[in-house]
């Protein structure tokens, strides 16, 4: 037998009460969270369910920390600290001996995820054949998430007392450092585009410190590379409103831009009050020149507001909460804050209002159309859906969608509702008047690293209101304006992904504009994602 | 004669203390070598960068022909290594333990191997974690002459042990005596004078002797010289450690003994001498001699105290 497998043979037979419990655990975890998949699939089921499931949120904590234990226990079996230990005086290969490690977690952690995620995802209604590939992804992920962080750590550590201090001290030192970056960045807009050089670089850092304490034992330089790696998470999350990382992130170029965003005076602008007095100023735009099909997304704006006396207030990059602009009729509201005081004094005059916008211009692929199901049915590209069941059980309200592996394209969901119960109107025909939207996915789908592949989807479709009477903060007008409506089977159903065109800036300038008094009553400008207004008037 | 073991200008650095300096001795093949020293003395420290488990911070050591910094992997096939300070496998058995040793060395020998088990009285089915010190230290020591290693380190193999343990490892390596080099560290020297073949003195550090134990046996007397009247003080000669006078008689340990010739130097300093003998020293009174007149002279070479081992192993 090589030394790998002599190795492994050894850990097996020393490890049998981790392995019983975590292959135990991964089993009762794919058996609960397979019951919690198919009842939120399926409203109702045996009585029992809701033990099932608390069980199934139980196992979700319980399963990482057996990875913990499990991990920290193997690796430490061959402690790579100290001067004393037994086995470096022996004729071990340190490339065979990590090798051993890799495969024994490879096997009893890592596999049975693997199968339990298998068995997930069939239970779901989903063929896991067709998503291998995802899968195994998504293990990597959690191995590189979980597995490499816990390994890296029990290389410079002695004990599992001392691997449990140590992260807990990690944890909290990222609680604080998160807390800190949090309170010097709210209001600001964030950009994840360091992350895609720091995640990679801290996974090399503790693959690297894996590595050099395998091969050499250099305790103190292992540690170095783990403390740096949580230091530059620290410095990616700070360097995360950068605004010459936003700037490079959404090129000004306006030559390839879909669309000239601008003020849109057809609508009102209002206004709210937010804490730390401060007062967030809904700016109504629409986006000429887009075509069917097109659309922007704004993700964060920066505004320059200069009063008639030469005033002049220069805000950092806000998020724009995502607004969306879509097709020819399309606007949306773009959130500017700014200082109470500020914003008093400049509304005794008229201001010109510049705006940068840091957008995404977005493409519709293929619409798919098809009739709402009475139970599950697949959506091409998105994977299955099911109407959900109202409390009454006169119809449904809404449904949920669920996906294999990674969430669906940003995907905009229509359907018609219906105004009388399912069943009561005539052969439930829908209400053709009345369409609702939501928006689900994402632009750039990516595989989770999480412990269940299906990904839920509540889709809320809009119960469709009057625009403008809400926009300006008139609630009870809404509300007369909306009324109870069902998700009938046989409503027809469309849904159009879509994708990124181009990172770009827009920029558009608001001359002798009069700002308007601040409301005290919060609301939400009409577009907001996946909103959806049920007024219960029985 | 080849030495399996080499070091060249060694030392051992840990922050400002500098727990080995400048050591250079050679273990010729098919001895047994004791080095002995104090607690402190940077044994347990230069047999660590043996083994590379520590690293020189100056200086080289040699291996079996291999710079010790090399020693990794299947070149520990060779070496078999024993310490006090060793953790063991505690939840295997001793068979378990024996049964895992196996495939790491092509050369193990299985009749050997029962033999020494039974030499030994090994409780195969018991766990390590319920033996006794010196069952430990057996098991550990047949799981390391199972394999005919043509060099055996041993970290004082024999502290904390009864005599009857002692003796019956003495044995056991007794008997592997001829076909391996054996280095061994021990602060007792009774123990060992009885077989090592070679010694080497490690004070503070620093090696203040390595060579043939019956050369070193022959090289140091303890000399009485008695006068025929007393007479003032004489400065000893370098190579006189421990020297004293009392009225007419005067003792020293000489460390340079030479027979006749020395006895000539002897009655140089003192002409009026009536009788001088020398007496064979056993390796105990050589190694407090030494240790004592190391001590006397170091304050007027202006050094500190080396740290202690145990200190030297916390903090590596």
């Amino acid at each position: 037998m090589n030394q790998v497998g002599h190795i492994f043979t050894k850990d097996v037979r020393r490890h049998w009460p981790e392995i019983a419990a975590t292959l135990g655990l991964t089993g009762l975890f794919g058996w609960t969270m397979s019951h919690q998949t198919a009842s939120s699939l399926n409203a109702g089921g045996p009585e029992y369910l809701g033990g099932v499931l608390a069980l199934a949120m139980l196992l979700a904590l319980l399963l990482p920390v057996s990875w913990w234990v499990t991990i920290t226990r193997l690796v430490q079996g061959e402690s790579l600290v100290g001067d004393t230990q037994w086995w470096i005086t022996k004729p071990y290969e340190w490339g065979r001996l990590l090798a051993a490690k890799i495969l024994f977690l490879a096997t009893f952690v890592l596999a049975p995820l693997f199968l339990a995620q298998l068995w997930l995802l069939w239970a779901a209604g989903f063929n896991p054949l067709g998503h291998w590939g995802g899968l195994t992804l998504d293990v990597a992920l959690t191995a590189a998430v979980i597995v490499v962080p816990l390994m890296a750590l029990s290389t410079v550590t002695k004990s599992l007392s001392r691997v449990t201090v140590t992260i807990l001290g990690v944890l909290l030192a990222m609680i604080a450092g998160a807390a800190l970056i949090g309170w010097l960045h709210i209001g600001r807009m964030t950009t994840s585009a360091a992350d895609e050089v720091v995640y990679p670089a801290m996974l090399l850092l503790a693959l690297a410190a894996i590595v050099l304490q395998y091969a050499r034992r250099q305790v103190w330089a292992s540690r170095g590379m783990l403390a740096a790696a949580v230091v530059l998470m620290g410095v990616g999350a700070a360097c995360s409103t950068n605004a010459g990382l936003i700037a490079m992130t959404y090129p000004q170029n306006g030559a390839t831009a879909a669309a000239a965003v601008a003020y849109d005076a057809q609508l009102p602008a209002w206004t709210n009050p937010t804490a730390m007095h401060e007062v967030r100023l809904m700016l109504p735009l629409h986006a000429a020149g887009l075509t069917a099909g097109s659309g922007v997304i704004l993700d964060g704006v920066r505004a320059t507001v200069t009063t008639a006396d030469g005033r002049r207030w220069e805000s950092a990059w806000q998020p724009a909460n995502g607004t969306r602009i879509v097709g020819a009729e399309g606007r949306g509201y773009v959130p500017v804050q700014m200082k109470a005081g500020f914003y008093e004094a400049a509304r005794q005059g008229p201001v010109t209002i510049r705006l940068r916008l840091a957008a995404v211009d977005i493409r519709a692929g293929n619409t798919k159309r098809l009739t709402m199901g009475a139970g599950d049915f697949v959506v091409p590209g998105v994977g299955i859906c099911t109407p959900q069941n109202d409390n009454g059980g006169r119809g449904y309200s809404t449904m949920r969608c669920w996906s294999a592996v990674r969430p669906p394209q940003l995907t905009q969901v229509t359907g018609q509702w219906s105004q009388m119960p399912c069943g009561q109107n005539v052969a439930g025909a829908p209400e053709q008047t009345a369409v609702g939207d939501a928006w689900f996915g994402q632009l750039h789908p990516a595989v989770t690293s999480g412990l269940n592949p299906v990904v839920k989807m509540p889709v809320n479709l809009s119960n469709p209101l009057n625009p403008p009477l809400l926009a300006v903060g008139n609630v009870g007008a809404a509300a007369n304006a909306s009324a109870r409506r069902y998700l009938c089977p046989g409503a027809p159903l469309s849904f159009t992904p879509y994708r990124e065109v181009a990172k770009t800036q827009y920029e558009t300038t608001i001359a002798d504009f009069q700002l308007p008094e601040v409301k005290q009553e919060k609301v939400q400008p009409f577009n907001s994602p996946g909103l959806h207004v049920e007024t219960r008037t029985e | 004669m080849s030495a399996a073991v080499k070091l060249e200008r060694l030392s051992k650095r840990f922050g400002r203390t500098e727990a080995l300096k400048d050591v250079t001795l050679e273990v010729p093949e098919g001895s047994i070598y004791a080095l002995v020293g104090a607690n402190g003395a940077g044994k347990t420290t230069l047999i660590k960068l043996l083994m590379n488990i520590l690293r020189p911070s100056e200086g080289q050591a040699e291996v079996l022909g291999m710079a010790s910094e090399q020693l990794a992997g299947r070149a520990l096939d060779r070496i078999g290594y024993v310490s006090e300070n060793q953790e063991h496998p505690e939840w295997m058995t001793v068979r378990q333990m024996l049964d895992y040793l196996r495939p790491f060395y092509p050369k193990w020998d299985r009749a050997l191997e029962a033999y020494l088990v039974d030499q030994f009285d090994l409780p195969l089915d018991r766990k390590i974690r319920h033996l006794s010190r010196g069952m430990r230290m057996k098991a550990a020591m047949a799981g390391a002459l199972a394999f005919r290693p043509p060099l055996l380190v041993l970290d004082e193999p024999f502290s904390g042990l009864d005599p009857l343990v002692r003796d019956e490892l003495i044995e056991g390596l007794l008997d592997r005596a001829q076909e391996t080099t054996i280095l061994l560290s021990s602060h007792d020297l009774s123990e060992i004078e009885s077989f090592s073949t070679h010694v080497g003195f490690l004070e503070q550090g620093r090696v203040l002797f390595s060579e043939e134990l019956p050369a070193l046996a022959e090289r140091f007397r303890e000399v009485t010289v008695t006068l025929m009247v007393a007479t003032e003080n004489r400065a000893p000669l370098p190579e006189w450690l421990q020297y004293e006078q009392s009225d007419a008689v005067v003792r020293f340990v000489h460390r340079d003994w030479r027979g006749s010739q020395s006895v000539t130097g002897v009655q140089t300093v003192f002409p009026g001498a009536r009788d001088v003998t020398a007496e064979p020293m056993t390796l105990r009174s050589i190694f407090l001699a030494i240790a004592r007149a190391e001590r006397s002279e170091r304050p007027e070479r202006g050094e500190r105290p080396a740290r202690p081992a145990s200190e030297e192993r916390s903090r590596a």
